[in-house]
């Protein structure tokens, strides 16, 4: 491991010693040199980059990306989306020139690093250096961090408000948990001001906008200062939000990376809360890997907001090792595990992703606690030994609606294992629950997580992750009118609408499966005032859960003659947030070998 | 250009015939209010029915209807609405002169700042209407109000949340020589007057 770690921080050092790029980093970009070094960086390089003015602010101000791709001018659903963003804040400069800094430098490296080549080329990198472009070019007009009042230490935007003041802190403007007073504020000339409502500002729903319309969003790093943290979501709160293993991995490897490079160990720790977060939205609604790293200075250190240009480059070379391992988590399988029979380690995968060939169990049918060999193979596309593997299988109810890890998966065992490229086998102990599952039925769902420092999976969604994969099947002997009993749990923090769907087309002909009306189900499950007028005013048409809420579905079979051989009935359910703009699906599913009598 | 906005913007407050501020509303759209269970729900009230958010704090959600058959359509969904006197709806920021501590709560106003010759105050503008006919002098604001550099020591971790929760706009946080917890950062007036309340050590650097 250590000699590991010796060879990957002198590989890094050597890169980041020498800067490639073609900016110059002496001093702060101003509003005007910003647009002039994407520019810069789009004409030395025509083939990967295009501008793009994702919408304006609300001073009329374009908002500007740098996609880099090998072939920018097309949208291609089968890339993943990176996206790096800076300047929330408008007095936290730094945060605009490491994002220049990581555009200038990938560019650079495009024709000489073979590896970040293969990785930019599977990949659509978006790079917005200036979120707030008002409060920027305020922040310019005159001042230092030495005079507080003076504009050089404006962090909002410069809304107008209508008593008067002026500015909306855009990252306390986010629409998840919004308006929380325990970690922004309602006071106007506040600089944690969260503004009349979530996502009131021009800049906040253009971004939100702009990551809605991306098809295969992988991984989010919106820069701020100082401080020299790496932080995670949940900001809104002390408590960890679902997948927190998974971030935690990836926080700390990233700042493992950062440290490697000048010796700045940024921490993962802040004592305060903050609500309307970017971060924290892109994780509850997009379930992507979110990161917000306040850069240099350390609290002790030297100009805070201020910091000096002599810093510029030290912080960006310290931070391009985290950003490019992002990137190459997002860019490819490399050890991975299969969803279903066809998958080839596409993200997402197509198909059935809960029922993954390679997870099973000895003996295959389960028992109340009984210890079992839990089987699980690893495949591996790098064409080298994947050394120190983490391999963490999961089991849980299976309530549709499932992740990896999610707040009631309980770790059954985790392995660290070599994996040479023709894979690895994996054997773990489990001993099954006492007891059935909270329908009285002997069925788990078991889900692996894969971790490698240079492959983490950036989100806990089975289907949209290779390093993700859950078996969830079931054996069953069913006469006409038998019941098979499936449930959903909504995990998510919001109250959210269940759709219920099964394999029709694949059944025999006589058969059918016979589901509660919704207005039944529905009765098992009281949904409070607001809920019900948000599902009156989004016009659901599934059954509606609030937070925590399960709901057990009887699947009633019918059929007029025995098959030959056993049915596989699946059975999805897709859960669907009750909240405005894009409502993106969380779902899961089961499999049902059906044996008729 | 922005400086030119700046000022012009900040001098639309015109005094009436009597030299008193004019409190009187600039927009005269009706304001409604309802309730809403979270912000959520006041985004999805924008979405789907067009309704314009005036101000959200949950549970009260104030807005501009499009017209009436949206308000029906809010009914219909189970909403009771009120039509707002807007009078209690917009605030402002005004400098006024110095007020003691028995008027800040009798007139139920928000301090913002204490300057040397004068206070920076916020209020509904029933409220400061209430302040000027007693007599109070209330000038409009010709500067950005801007908080205070300050530096405070507490104890516990928990507190730097309490502080942050006071108004504190925090830029850094580091543990000193005797494991004390000093923070810096950014705070008006009525949030020192919050943290000391807290019985925080608060400075005020700049």
């Amino acid at each position: 491991m250590k000699t590991i770690n010796s060879v990957i921080t002198a590989c890094l050092l050597f890169s980041v010693s020498s800067f490639a790029g073609i900016l110059s980093f002496t001093n702060f970009h101003t509003p005007p040199q910003v647009d002039a070094a994407l520019t810069t960086l789009h004409n030395t390089y025509p083939g990967q980059t295009s501008i793009i003015t994702i919408g304006t602010s609300y001073g009329g101000n374009p908002m500007k990306a740098l996609k880099i791709s090998s072939n920018p001018a097309v949208n291609d659903p089968t890339k993943g989306d990176v996206v790096y963003v800076a300047l929330h804040h408008a007095r936290e400069w730094i945060s605009v020139e490491v994002a220049l800094y990581l555009a200038d430098e990938l560019l650079a490296r495009y024709s000489t690093d073979a590896t970040l080549h293969a990785d930019m080329d599977r990949l659509q990198i978006w790079i917005i250096p200036v979120v707030n472009p008002d409060g920027y070019a305020y922040t310019a007009t005159w001042g230092s961090c030495a005079d507080v009042t003076s504009p050089r230490m404006w962090r909002k935007n410069r809304r107008l408000n209508s008593d008067g003041t002026f500015g909306v802190d855009l990252n306390r403007n986010w629409g998840y948990q919004w308006g929380l007073l325990s970690g922004s504020s309602n006071t106007t000339t506040d600089d944690t001001y969260h503004g009349t409502g979530a996502f009131s500002e021009p800049e906040t729903t253009v971004l939100r906008d702009f990551l809605n319309g991306l098809t295969n969003f992988k991984s989010f790093v919106t820069y701020h200062s100082f401080s020299e943290l790496y932080l995670r979501p949940w900001s809104y709160t002390t408590s960890d939000p679902p997948g927190e293993p998974t971030l935690k991995s990836i926080a700390q490897r990233n700042i493992n990376l950062i440290a490697a490079v000048h010796g700045h160990t940024y921490s993962e720790n802040i004592w305060y809360t903050s609500s309307g977060e970017a971060t924290d939205w892109v994780w509850q609604e997009k379930r992507v890997a979110a990161f917000t790293p306040e850069l240099r200075p350390a609290p002790t250190g030297a100009g805070g907001f201020c910091v000096a240009a002599s810093e510029i480059i030290p912080c960006a070379e310290e931070n391009f090792p985290a950003a490019t391992a992002l990137i190459h988590d997002a860019a490819r399988p490399g050890v991975w595990i299969r969803d279903n029979a066809g998958d080839t380690g596409a993200e997402p995968s197509t198909g059935y992703p809960w029922e993954s060939p390679d997870i099973w169990t000895v003996p295959a049918v389960l028992n109340q606690n009984a210890t079992v060999d839990l089987h699980i193979h690893v495949s591996n596309s790098t064409g080298t030994n994947m050394q120190n593997v983490t391999v963490d299988a999961y089991y849980t109810d299976p309530r549709i609606t499932l992740e990896f890890p999610s707040p009631t998966a309980v770790l059954i065992g985790s392995a660290v294992v070599n994996v040479p490229p023709a894979g690895k086998d994996i054997v773990m102990s489990w001993t099954t629950p006492v007891g059935t599952n909270i329908w009285g039925e002997l069925h788990w769902c078991v889900g692996v997580v894969i971790k490698h420092k240079e492959d983490m999976p950036l989100t806990t969604i089975v289907n949209r992750s290779s390093n993700i994969a859950c078996h969830n099947f079931n054996t069953t002997t069913v006469v006409e009118g038998s019941i098979i009993n499936v449930a959903a749990t909504n995990f998510l923090n919001v109250a959210a609408e269940l759709v219920i769907d099964f394999n029709r087309n694949e059944l025999p002909p006589d058969w059918k499966l016979e589901l509660p009306s919704i207005k039944e189900l529905q009765l098992r499950n009281k949904i409070l005032p607001p809920t019900t007028r948000k599902s009156r005013l989004l016009k659901t048409q599934g059954i509606i859960l609030e937070p925590g809420q399960t709901v057990k579905i009887p699947v009633k079979v019918h059929f007029a003659k025995v098959p030959a051989k056993e049915v596989l009935v699946r059975i999805k359910g897709d859960l669907l947030p009750l909240v405005a703009g894009k409502r993106t699906p969380v779902g899961n599913g089961y499999t049902f070998n059906v044996t008729a009598k | 250009m922005s400086a030119l906005l700046l000022f012009t913007n900040f001098c639309s407050c015109h005094r009436n015939t009597k030299g008193n501020m004019d409190l009187e509303p600039t927009d005269k759209r009706p304001v409604y209010h309802t309730t809403v269970g979270d912000a959520d729900e006041a985004e999805i009230l924008q979405q789907q029915l067009l309704v314009e958010t005036q101000n959200v704090m949950v549970p009260d959600l104030w807005f501009y209807a499009k017209d009436e058959s949206t308000l029906n359509k809010m009914k219909d969904l189970g909403y009771d609405i009120s039509k707002s006197e807007l009078k209690h709806v917009y605030s402002k920021v005004v400098k006024s002169e110095p007020l003691t501590d028995e008027q800040i709560k009798a007139f139920k106003i928000q301090l913002i700042n204490r300057e040397k010759d004068h206070f920076v105050i916020r209020g509904t503008l029933e409220q400061l209407s209430a302040l000027q006919n007693k007599g109070i002098k209330l000038m409009p604001l010709d500067y950005e109000p801007r908080p205070r550099e300050v530096k405070v020591i507490v104890s516990r971790t928990e507190d730097v949340q309490k502080a942050s929760e006071a108004g504190l706009d925090i830029y850094s946080t580091q543990i000193g020589k005797e494991r004390e917890i000093i923070i810096y950062g950014g705070a008006f007036d009525y949030a020192i007057d919050a943290m000391k309340n807290l019985k925080f050590n608060v400075s005020i650097i700049k």
